[in-house]
């Protein structure tokens, strides 16, 4: 159990060494979320619109930027050859997916605290309500692209037109999650009057539940016999 | 020369679906409220009741793909998961048919209608990742591994889509069903799905086939 | 059966059967198109 867990760290660790090393790929993440905002404030026309859909559109983006940084994770390895090793190596496919999985979750979490103020500003909503419940969502959001997302970025990967492939097989998947985080999102930001935000973070706890302790299983199986 | 026993179930189904749209048609009476839209029920709920079952059987598949890795398995995902698809399909049009002279619009946003559409696509996936995908050892895995996720987020999708309607209005599906009109919709359930068995069967020993072909390549002859 | 609205409840109906028929008896047809003949024994040329 604890060389698990100090597996997971180190897989963790060496992800995030990755995107730090090379910050173009953060911050190119990070932009192209920012772009997608824009658009959309665009689209809206007006303010009050806007304000209706801004937590809808930070998810948007973070859903549209997961999908371009999930895909990296697994290419950088497979571009070096070093998936094989990892799995030759003694290191529990559980862990190599937990870790992996955890590190696309914070990168996410971080493009979603980046993009958090800029949503404020430019579509005018301020959180009228608990911040610390619109942490749980970044947290519980991220949480939630990131398991199935690891997972499919992993079989994508090996298939042809994995660029198109990755989009296809996680956006209808992670709808559940989305509706939820950015129907809470967006009632955080009127303030919950009607006290709905704490039943929304509660369903998208219950998908990533259901969705880190399923994934995980299936990678190891997969990864076990490929 | 013997029948496959598949074309017995299908006969029958043809049989049958072409005897209980008929009495769907014609002999059933309009429903209460809905006067003659009504009959549309006697071929949507049965594909949406098949569809189910369907993508049941593809879970069931894919978790002894996972299980055993036997080709047989396999080839159950692959014809279980297009047939799926195709009910789905159908499904979805006919509720977009029902909806237009029922509620007045082609799209209605109800959950069941609605968690159906995001259904349909997350199965489509599985079917592009078994076209992009030549090798069948991993071809089967993946499947298995992307049908298991997709049938275990039907319920999941449904919860969420059907809270998040329920915020904005209180969706009247209760029928009003008399006892005739569900005998009818019964009928019609039981051929459409010996149809679907048909469906399954046959694509299914085309899988095999296909599976196969690409497992042993036939040995070239030298000229 | 003059009456408008139930003139134009049926087309519905029968779009909705002839949708069915059509996508079921394409499907199905297909299939029999696409039967597995068994491969005659030895290679292609």
């Amino acid at each position: 159990m604890i060389r698990l867990v100090q597996q997971i760290a180190a897989v963790v660790w060496k992800d995030l060494l990755i995107e730090w090393r090379g910050p173009a790929r953060l911050s190119g993440l990070f932009v192209f979320a920012v772009a997608i905002l824009l658009l959309m404030a665009f689209a809206a026309g007006s303010v009050e619109v806007m304000r209706k859909i801004a937590g809808g559109t930070l998810w948007v983006g973070m859903l549209l930027a997961s999908t371009r940084s999930l895909d990296q994770s697994f290419s950088v390895e497979a571009e070096q050859g070093a998936l094989e090793g990892l799995v030759l190596w003694p290191v529990d496919p559980l862990a190599l997916f937990y870790g992996k999985a955890l590190a696309n979750a914070l990168v996410l979490f971080g493009v979603g605290v980046a993009l958090t103020p800029l949503t404020i500003a430019v579509m005018d909503a301020p959180i009228a309500g608990s911040p610390w419940v619109y942490l749980g969502f970044l947290v519980a959001g991220s949480a939630a692209v990131a398991a199935p997302g690891t997972l499919y970025a992993m079989i994508t990967s090996q298939a042809r037109g994995a660029s198109v492939l990755l989009p296809l097989l996680l956006l209808p998947l992670v709808m559940p999650a989305l509706l939820a985080a950015s129907r809470g999102t967006t009632v955080l930001m009127e303030g919950d009057p009607m006290d709905q935000a704490g039943g929304w973070l509660g369903l998208l706890i219950a998908f990533d539940l259901v969705h880190w302790s399923l994934s995980g299983l299936l990678f190891s199986r997969i990864v076990e016999n490929p | 020369m013997k029948l496959a026993w598949e074309h017995y179930i299908g006969l029958a189904g043809l049989v049958l679906m072409a005897a209980g749209n008929a009495i769907g048609l014609f002999w059933a009476p309009p429903e209460m409220m809905m006067g003659d839209v009504g009959r549309i029920l006697y071929v949507h709920v049965p594909a949406a009741w098949i569809c189910m079952v369907i993508y049941l059987v593809a879970f069931a598949g894919a978790v002894a793909s996972l299980a055993t890795a036997r080709p047989g398995a396999d080839a159950l995902v692959e014809s279980s998961v297009e047939v799926g698809v195709l009910l789905n399909v159908l499904l979805l049009v006919l509720g977009s048919i029902f909806a237009k002279p029922t509620w007045g619009v082609w799209w209605d946003w109800d959950p069941r209608l609605t968690a159906s559409a995001i259904m349909c696509l997350t199965f489509v996936g599985v079917m592009v990742l078994r076209a992009m995908v030549d090798d069948v050892e991993r071809r089967a895995s993946w499947s298995a591994v992307t049908t298991v996720l997709a049938f275990v987020n039907i319920p999941v999708t449904y919860m969420s889509v059907r809270w998040w309607r329920s915020l904005h209005q209180v969706q009247s599906s209760s029928s009003t069903m008399s006892a005739e009109m569900w005998n009818v919709l019964w009928l019609n359930t039981v051929a459409l799905l010996l149809v679907s068995i048909w469906f399954v069967a046959r694509r299914y020993r085309i899988a095999r086939d296909r599976a196969d072909q690409l497992r042993a390549p036939p040995l070239e002859v030298a000229p | 059966m003059t009456d408008g609205v139930i003139e134009g409840q049926w087309a519905y109906v029968w779009a909705a059967y002839v949708v069915t028929w059509g996508l079921l008896g394409g499907y199905g047809l297909r299939l029999i198109m696409g039967a597995p003949k068994p491969r005659p024994p030895g290679g292609s040329s």
